[in-house]
């Protein structure tokens, strides 16, 4: 009875689930837009890069919606993040654990975000894509090499995945609405 | 980061993009390696190749540890990857790549197709050539600064340079000036574009054929410094990178380097010198002119052996022997040092060239394509030809060594006993023993290499040439592997020669 009255609660509260603004940025080829549409259309799209963004309205689990931006991320229009930053609710943070070669700039970018006014507040995911590739880092390993111990007075959530076949994606949104959830009841008491 | 490393960091950006688009006006990289799209912006930085879009979407497909991609224009490069570019190109890869793709193979446009097709290139490799060795990429020092253009040619050079000075100090160091014909002959890039012409015309008019590997001798000495700017080293490796990557600074440096050439040609001539005296000679001729270098230096190369041959006799008594021997006699004993000499050489050269498959900045190294056996008609035509005309130079070269008699005017310290006219005629001689055609009191170790397949296989050297330029770069070959009796056709169209006379189109439509 209780159990059941409690989902008939969290039924009747994801009613007044407001759309959240999540931001999906990464460095280059860790796949964004693939997550982006594996989330939207349970597909594996064949993408080119982003020049630009993306933008969806996903709802990867029942009561969480989702308006996904997905901003390209080439060298050159990274600077471009920022004016995504203002009233976003959520990061998500892709990257390629196969690149290991370019881990340190992907924390680089990483911290260069998170330490922005603007999403001082924000939690972030991490998404460790690519993940059945073998030479792949494992969390652990990625969480050393981004030196995500580092990251205090912050939620953080670090999820490996593959876009491919779908692993780990659905985690990532759960965890990411759960932190967004927690993020606005925090900020609105 | 400091305002100045930032300005400098910027700078180097604007010099990796300038080198970039300067790549993109090149013929072969003006489309899609995979697709045939015009205008390709994105690239893969490791495998050296320029894609459309939509490709960089698929090479993304692939991972990175098979390609990695980047953008021409949306990502800021490193001097590293600059330098992996510009070691392959879309000619190269596709040559390298697609080396067994079938003939009228129609590149798939659809996107399963075109997937499957780019796994199946760079994944599976396919259709690669199989002894297609992985250059070593060496990033230029000077990548790392902001440099002007001039500067970053040379470092470009330099490790490739220094390996293969190794190599040939290691191996055998008295033989190195003697590259220096032989590239002349086959090898050498497109630097002068005065010899490009004489080499074409040598192959189709060979009735001058002797007469001109004297001159080209001559100039083989100015030109090799000059394209080489500042080495010492006669190394066919550099004209590849530095013609092929640098094309706008030929001439500057062809400008530049003129003043040099003259210091150059002494160094050479001393090495010639050092190469065939055995230490005895050096020191005779180290003041000797300049200006009036070949023919009376190659006489002089052709007497040096002689000497050590007849127990090592010191050089002012060198006039007394010639005297005394018979010019017919000593012109043999002469041509077979000499043909010693271009024996030792060519095993030299495919000693080099096994070493330099191994390494080479561009040294992509590359070995005999066997599914290529046509051969071009225009050369079965030379080889009659200068075979003909070899055998009548011979005849006349008998003759005539037996009619002039032999002045012994000259001062002891002299080592050039003779006319430069004789000069000209037993060095005939000794071209055409090099041709295959010895005379018969020859014992010739060189029999089984016929004129063309000497030639074939230095032509063969060339296989990545772009497209685009009527001038070729040189590339190592593994010539040490390859049978002499195999002939191997050049299966480029670009080559200087086939763009002029080639008419068999098997290799052209290799390319399209």
């Amino acid at each position: 009875m209780g159990l059941f009255l409690s989902h008939l609660y969290n039924v009747i509260a994801s009613f007044g689930t407001e759309n959240s603004r999540i931001l999906m940025l990464g460095l280059d080829a860790a796949g964004k837009t693939t997550i982006l549409y594996k989330i939207k259309l349970n597909e594996n799209v064949q993408t080119i890069p982003t020049i630009g963004f993306n933008v969806e309205t996903v709802s990867p689990a029942p009561g969480i919606s989702f308006t996904v931006w997905d901003v390209g991320g080439q060298d050159k229009i990274r600077p471009l993040w920022m004016h995504y930053f203002q009233g976003t609710h959520g990061l998500l943070y892709v990257i390629d654990s196969s690149d290991r070669e370019r881990i340190q700039e992907a924390r680089d970018e990483l911290f260069g975000v998170i330490n922005n006014e603007n999403m001082s507040k924000v939690p972030f995911v991490i998404i460790a894509n690519k993940s059945d590739l073998p030479t792949a880092l494992n969390c652990s390993e990625l969480i050393e090499e981004l030196n995500l111990h580092s990251v205090s007075k912050r939620r953080w959530y670090i999820q490996s995945a593959c876009a491919i076949n779908g692993d780990g994606i659905c985690e990532a949104m759960q965890q990411m609405a759960k932190m967004v959830k927690d993020q606005r009841k925090y900020t609105s008491t | 980061m400091s305002r100045s490393e930032r300005e400098k960091q910027s700078k180097m950006q604007e010099k990796y993009q300038s080198i970039l688009s300067s790549m993109l006006k090149e013929e072969d990289n003006k489309y899609c390696v995979d697709c045939d799209a015009k205008s390709p912006r994105w690239a893969s930085w490791n495998i050296g190749i320029f894609f459309c879009i939509r490709c960089a979407g698929f090479h993304r497909n692939l991972g990175v540890h098979i390609s990695k991609v980047k953008s021409v224009n949306l990502d800021s490069w490193t001097g590293e990857q600059i330098a992996s570019m510009q070691a392959m190109g879309n000619s190269r890869a596709r040559a390298v790549y697609e080396a067994n793709l079938p003939d009228g193979f129609r590149r798939p446009q659809a996107d399963s197709a075109l997937e499957a097709f780019i796994r199946a290139k760079y994944e599976q490799r396919k259709w690669i050539a199989k002894e297609w060795i992985p250059p070593n990429i060496t990033v230029p020092p000077d990548f790392l600064d902001a440099e002007p253009k001039e500067e970053k040619r040379r470092t470009e050079k330099k490790p490739e340079n220094d390996k293969f000075e190794k190599a040939v100090s290691g191996q055998i160091p008295q033989l190195k000036p003697y590259v220096a014909p032989t590239t002349g002959i086959n090898a050498v890039s497109k630097v002068s574009t005065p010899t490009q012409v004489e080499r074409s015309n040598q192959d189709q008019d060979t009735s001058n054929h002797v007469a001109e590997d004297l001159v080209k001798l001559d100039e083989i000495s100015e030109i090799i410094p000059s394209s080489s700017s500042n080495s010492d080293s006669l190394d066919p490796l550099h004209l590849l990178f530095s013609s092929h990557t640098y094309p706008t600074n030929i001439n500057n440096s062809l400008a530049v380097n003129q003043s040099d050439t003259t210091a150059n040609t002494n160094n050479l001539e001393l090495d010639l010198k050092a190469a065939f005296s055995n230490d005895k000679l050096t020191t005779n001729d180290v003041d000797s002119n300049n200006t009036q270098l070949t023919k009376d230096k190659i006489l002089a190369l052709y007497n040096i052996p002689q000497s050590s041959i007849t127990s090592n006799i010191p050089s002012h008594h060198i006039n007394t022997i010639n005297h005394l021997s018979p010019s017919t006699r000593m012109f043999f004993t002469m041509s077979y040092q000499y043909f010693y000499i271009i024996r030792t050489y060519l095993s030299f050269i495919a000693t080099v060239m096994q070493a330099s498959s191994s390494f080479g900045p561009g040294g992509v190294g590359f070995q005999s394509r066997p599914q290529f056996h046509q051969q071009r008609p225009f050369n079965n035509q030379s080889q009659q030809q200068q075979q003909q005309q070899q055998q009548q130079q011979q005849h006349a070269h008998h003759q005539h060594s037996a009619s002039i008699p032999y002045s012994g005017q000259q001062t002891n310290f002299s080592p050039y006993p003779f006319s430069t006219q004789q000069t000209m005629y037993s060095s005939q001689g000794m071209l055409s023993k090099v041709n295959g055609l010895t005379s018969p009191t020859l014992q010739s170790p060189m029999q089984n290499y016929t004129t063309e397949q000497l030639n074939m296989q230095f032509r063969h050297m060339q296989p990545f040439t772009n497209g685009k330029t009527p001038t070729t770069t040189a590339l190592v070959s593994g010539l040490p592997t390859l049978p002499t009796n195999v002939s191997i056709p050049s299966w480029n169209s670009s080559l200087p020669l086939s763009t002029t006379t080639l008419t068999n189109t098997a290799t052209i439509d290799f390319w399209q």
